[in-house]
């Protein structure tokens, strides 16, 4: 979930349970909330099975509450690859999630080596063959809100 | 505008390649002042990333009317409108993660004269056409360009320009690529703690 009224999300991740769906919660896109550990604490008593953030103190907090951590490495730049996995490596998420996900085959090199932790890809992955391309290039999945893509 | 910036983040390329521009990033202020002296070539700043500048209106000001520079990025709409006032070409830098956000960052964008610079620039030829065409022209694919491909790749998806990343292809020994490594312990331009916090509430859904 990239979107929404985080202090009312509660309703919301009972019916993604209700459906028998796990629910990742982005901390610093939804309304309402601050990416700090009050803010982490609110989205694991609302439900979420995971939460995903940038910010490696929040990510920490994540990891502390016992839910799973995801955090997002921004490419834009080789300087922000480094930052992003000098992060990664201070705080230790459970996953990593790489945006955006399409140029992954591209920068694997400055990304997987280093990396213990599962890799997500999102961002720009438009059809079929890009999800190949990205799975063969090391992520462990995608994410998309392409629903023509979530049944591949 | 040259097809090809060099990216120079603290030393110039040697020998500069014909042909070429250079895209000064990631650099103190006293760096940029030195470089941009000798750089005898097409120069462009990317304001927001030198240390020791603000990215505002004296800070253009200085850039144009003391060191000379006729290109300037920058991800502030409102800096763009200053830098044409001054007689600069201006490209609003787009940070290009997701589909979402890239809709919501153009909806900032004053359109011409103000270009657009894309960052990732890996990601021109990954954008639906339609996400292409909304891209105000001339527009620079800028961040992570290192392989040939790359830029023949972006060139053919639009761009005016493509910038090389100073790393180098990773296959080859591009010029910047011993610049680069030879200098692990260089400090980030920025506090860390804000490189640590990449600002993603600027493209969240409405």
């Amino acid at each position: 979930m990239l979107r929404g009224d985080g202090l009312e999300i509660g309703s919301m991740l009972r019916r993604i349970h209700s459906a028998g769906k796990l629910a990742a919660v982005h901390l610093d896109l939804v309304d309402g909330l601050s990416s700090d550990i009050s803010g982490v604490r609110w989205l694991v008593r609302s439900g979420a099975d995971a939460i995903i953030s940038s910010h490696s103190q929040a990510v920490r907090a994540v990891k502390a509450e016992g839910v799973t951590a995801i955090q997002r490495v921004l490419c834009l730049s080789e300087l922000s690859v480094e930052h992003g996995m000098t992060a990664v490596s201070r705080s230790q998420p459970d996953i990593v999630e790489l945006l955006p996900g399409v140029i992954l085959p591209q920068v694997a090199d400055l990304v997987l080596p280093g990396l213990a932790v599962p890799l997500l890809a999102g961002g720009f992955i438009r059809s079929a063959k890009d999800v190949e391309a990205v799975l063969e290039a090391g992520a462990l999945a995608v994410t998309t809100t392409d629903a023509a893509l979530w049944n591949l | 505008m040259p097809r090809v910036f060099f990216s120079v983040r603290d030393r110039l390329p040697r020998p500069p390649d014909e042909g070429q521009g250079l895209l000064f990033h990631d650099l103190s202020l006293t760096e940029l002042i030195h470089l941009s002296a000798n750089a005898e070539r097409p120069v462009a700043v990317d304001v927001d990333s030198v240390e020791g500048l603000a990215s505002d209106s004296a800070a253009l000001t200085f850039l144009a009317e003391r060191l000379g520079i006729r290109m300037v990025i920058t991800r502030r709409p409102a800096l763009t409108l200053r830098a044409v006032e001054l007689g600069c070409l201006p490209l609003l830098r787009i940070h290009c993660l997701d589909s979402t956000g890239l809709e919501r960052a153009l909806d900032g964008h004053p359109g011409t004269p103000v270009g657009t610079a894309i960052s990732p620039g890996l990601i021109l030829p990954h954008l639906a056409e339609r996400q292409r065409r909304m891209l105000p022209e001339p527009v620079l694919a800028y961040g992570l360009m290192r392989r040939e491909e790359e830029f023949e790749a972006a060139w053919e998806a639009g761009a005016a320009s493509v910038v090389k990343s100073s790393a180098g292809d990773p296959a080859g020994s591009g010029p910047g690529r011993r610049n680069h490594r030879a200098d692990p312990g260089r400090r980030p331009s920025k506090p860390e703690h804000v490189l640590d916090k990449p600002d993603e509430r600027h493209y969240k859904p409405a």
